[in-house]
């Protein structure tokens, strides 16, 4: 997977983290917190994990990753990473 | 109610046949239309025939308000895929899919709870939290400290008077305990209650203190789950008590669960609701089920409280006021 490929992913994540803001549609950055600059609970960030998986075609999320989410450079790393994953595995 | 709608209708419909609706008397028709389709993720022609089929709501046709609960419970069995409680038990409860050593090894965790009041503030008021007391499943507590800073310094449950706004912050350490069950008394009860088919709904923690309402309608929750095998252990004369906590995850779920001291002497926890709700899940693991009689799980956060407690209370002029509870947990992988 390309190093442009992966950023793609990761801009994906933002624009998708952005549009689900509960505190409406934004441009988030990636040092923002999900839930404190953001305004996502524990359901909202449920909802966008799973809808990630969906949009992006993703392996599930495992539960416990999402729970080390704090801010959106962090659920892109774990996309990335997921991503990546199953890139070596294929 | 459309002809084009009613394919799409079908599950739902069947859901609501089977609903146990909230009783009047603890009915809030509080939640609108529009919150309604939030949760539900349904048509608005699915949510009218909902309605028409006795989805229990006032008001005029088009401006409705449902009870919170019955939302919940009418979506979560629809089969629909889509509606928010079912999306939300899929993901939360995957671990129940995960290889069994996960759910014992020891794991640390870090947390923040925070009460405020919900609605009217001011007068006397008090905000009171159950301790978190993971050391009585086998964890531990590393560090707790509340704002104000005194509410956690006693002992027992960590209050609050005079103000708007109890914190607790911690770190815990949970750990977990492969465990069978040796009495056959005690597993007699347990198979029984297993074997029967009910269905797990939200409901209000005060009907759920009220098995003898809930039980002969095939609904069981943790807390009437509980407070039932409580009474079948003690009339088999076996020592047993129930227990409140909670659920250490993405969301801050509440739960019960029944403490038994079996035939070797140690004491075993019981979990059917957990059992029950794994069915909710995609490819539950097979072992989860036996691992909810007798094992202990890293997933439980355990407080002093009996099944028919209350984890938080908010006090106003010495009566029970509604309060708001925001949770975040996250696992603490911090060094010791």
């Amino acid at each position: 997977m390309s190093a442009v490929d992966l950023e793609h992913a990761a801009a994906e994540v933002r624009r998708l983290v952005g549009q689900m803001s509960p505190l409406g549609p934004r441009e988030p950055a990636s040092e923002d917190r999900i839930i404190e600059d953001l305004g996502y609970d524990s359901l909202a960030i449920v909802e966008m994990a799973m809808t990630l998986e969906t949009e992006l075609d993703l392996d599930r999320i495992p539960e416990e990753a999402a729970i080390d989410v704090v801010t959106v450079k962090h659920l892109e790393e774990l996309v990335i990473g997921i991503l990546r994953r199953r890139e070596d595995a294929s | 109610m459309s002809g084009v709608a009613a394919p799409a209708a079908a599950g739902w419909l069947a859901s609501l046949e089977q609903l146990f609706a909230i009783p009047p008397e603890y009915r809030r028709l509080d939640a609108p239309r529009a919150h309604a389709l939030e949760m539900l993720r349904c048509t608005e022609a699915t949510l009218d025939a909902l309605v028409a089929a006795g989805l229990p709501c006032e008001g005029p046709p088009g401006d409705e308000r449902f009870d919170g609960n019955d939302l919940f419970n009418v979506a979560l069995y629809s089969s629909s895929r889509a509606s928010v409680p079912e999306r939300a038990f899929q993901f939360v409860l995957r671990w129940m899919t995960d290889p069994s050593d996960s759910w014992f090894e020891t794991r640390r965790w870090s947390f923040s709870l925070e009460l405020t009041p919900d609605g009217r503030s001011g007068g006397a008021s008090r905000l009171l939290l159950a301790r978190p007391r993971p050391e009585l499943l086998g964890g531990r507590l590393l560090d707790l400290e509340s704002e104000p800073a005194e509410a956690a310094a006693r002992e027992g449950d960590i209050v609050a008077d005079g103000v708007d706004r109890l914190t607790l912050r911690g770190r815990i350490e949970t750990t977990g305990a492969r465990m069978a069950l040796r009495s056959p008394r005690l597993r007699d009860i347990v198979e029984e209650f297993e074997s029967t088919p009910y269905r797990w709904l939200k409901l209000p923690e005060q009907l759920q203190r009220q098995p003898e309402r809930l039980l002969p309608h095939g609904v069981a929750t943790c807390i009437a789950a509980s407070l039932h095998l409580e009474r079948r252990c003690h009339d088999a004369g076996l020592r047993a008590r129930t227990r409140r906590g909670w659920v250490l995850g993405m969301l801050d779920l509440a739960h019960a669960w029944l403490e038994v001291c079996d035939d070797d002497g140690v004491v075993k926890t019981i979990d059917p609701i957990f059992a029950l709700l794994s069915s909710l899940v995609d490819d539950p693991n097979p072992d989860f089920r036996t691992a909810c009689r007798g094992s202990r799980l890293n997933r439980l956060l355990a407080t002093d409280h009996r099944a028919d407690e209350p984890l938080e209370l908010r006090l106003l002029d010495g009566r029970s006021a509604p309060v708001r509870r925001k949770t975040v947990i996250r696992r603490d992988r911090s060094a010791s």
